[in-house]
């Protein structure tokens, strides 16, 4: 069952944050601690299960739920983009105190552009070149007899590929072969630029 | 270039042709040039041996002293002549000189390419294809605009193309990359374009020359 159609959260994550706002059941300094926490989890690159325990809380879990669903919002208007009164709207439905909105609000777009690049890393793209090493040479002679191959260059592009993984890729060319390469990639950045400087 | 020069060894087992037949000879010869193309196997030498009544191991050392004189003779440029004066001084008779002259004339260029295949190889550049597409939302972000190139790079690999299958020697890369690191990549590489044209570069192309 979905509770709120905009934010399109489950009825465990709504519960949770209910209880989370909820001043009589949550004394402030607690529901301060879930959010800097949250905000710590989600904007720091902590491999799963070597993060800081959570805040001490009730054995029933509460506490425990209460991250989850909190980390759930702040997800969830990152990824659909939702802004401010989107995310106050949803919280007043949950009745949280204007105060704690404010400082959740805060936290959601002083923490926004790290949690979208983030979001953007997930999934399969094809290594993404990040940089380019060159080297010119000239071959003088080899084992296989041959003399003076003329100008060689070795380049070397550097990727990173999903859950930033680095790769390499090294290969040869000639200087009549670079000059193909170097047309081709300026083909594409002209029309790059045409089309930002038409946007 | 100086004349070809073979190791005793190398004459040693040449010297079972001199006592042969010009067919034989020819027959040496074509198989010297099948290992350029495929692996020979050892029963075509067990045959061979036992129609000349010799033992499997003279048939095999004396084509692949053949092999290694063709391959000396290819890398050294050397001339018809010189090889037809070479094959007399180790002596084979004028006709089996000629037989084996037409064989490097020949094959030259199957040794040529063969050669290249065991020198040092890197992966060379063939092509780049690119596309510019817009990337508009995905499973974990959606309603985003973002800017994007995906780039088919083909290298040759030069991996053994014995069999002639050329697809086989080239590789396909899909990778991305974005606005401001194509501009990056592209100005890196148009340093290097220049770099070979600065007068230290050209200065060392004529020195080695």
């Amino acid at each position: 069952m979905r509770i709120h159609p905009v934010m399109d959260l489950s009825a465990e994550v709504s519960a949770a944050l209910r209880l989370l706002g909820n001043a009589s059941t949550t004394e402030h300094a607690k529901y301060q601690e879930v959010l800097q926490k949250v905000t710590e989890d989600m904007t720091q690159d902590t491999q799963a299960g070597t993060s800081a325990p959570l805040p001490d809380g009730e054995a029933d879990g509460a506490v425990s739920r209460c991250h989850a669903a909190l980390a759930t919002l702040f997800l969830e208007a990152v990824r659909y983009s939702h802004n401010i009164s989107v995310i106050t709207s949803v919280l007043e439905d949950l009745n949280w105190p204007p105060e704690r909105i404010s400082e959740a609000t805060k936290a959601v777009e002083s923490h926004r552009t790290t949690l979208q690049t983030k979001l953007a890393s997930l999934g399969t793209f094809p290594p993404h070149v990040v940089d380019i090493d060159w080297k010119l040479s000239y071959h003088v002679r080899s084992s296989d007899g041959e003399e003076g191959g003329g100008a060689m260059y070795l380049v070397t592009l550097h990727t990173e590929e999903s859950r930033g993984r680095r790769g390499k890729i090294t290969f040869s060319c000639s200087l009549a072969q670079l000059t193909h390469l170097v047309t081709r990639l300026r083909q594409a950045s002209r029309c790059v630029q045409k089309y930002a400087s038409n946007s | 270039m100086a004349p070809v020069t073979l190791p005793e060894e190398l004459r040693a087992k040449l010297s079972f042709l001199v006592t042969q037949d010009t067919p034989v000879v020819r027959e040496f010869c074509r198989l010297a040039t099948q290992y350029f193309r495929q692996e020979v196997k050892p029963r075509v030498f067990t045959s061979a041996a036992t129609k000349l009544g010799a033992q499997p191991s003279q048939v095999e050392d004396a084509v692949q002293a053949l092999v290694f004189l063709l391959i000396r003779c290819s890398q050294g440029n050397t001339t018809t002549t010189e090889l037809h004066t070479l094959a007399t001084s180790l002596g084979l008779n004028d006709d089996a000189a000629k037989v084996l002259v037409a064989t490097y004339t020949d094959s030259e260029a199957e040794v040529k390419d063969y050669v290249k295949t065991l020198g040092v190889k890197t992966p060379q550049y063939k092509n780049l294809e690119w596309r510019f597409d817009i990337l508009v939302g995905s499973r974990s972000l959606h309603h985003l605009a973002e800017p994007l190139l995906t780039l088919q790079l083909s290298l040759d690999t030069g991996s053994p193309s014995k069999e002639g299958r050329e697809d086989e020697a080239c590789e396909s890369l899909v990778l991305q990359t974005d606005p401001n690191n194509l501009l990056h990549i592209t100005s890196v590489l148009e340093e290097a374009l220049h770099e070979a044209r600065t007068h230290h570069s050209r200065r060392v192309q004529r020195y080695l020359k």
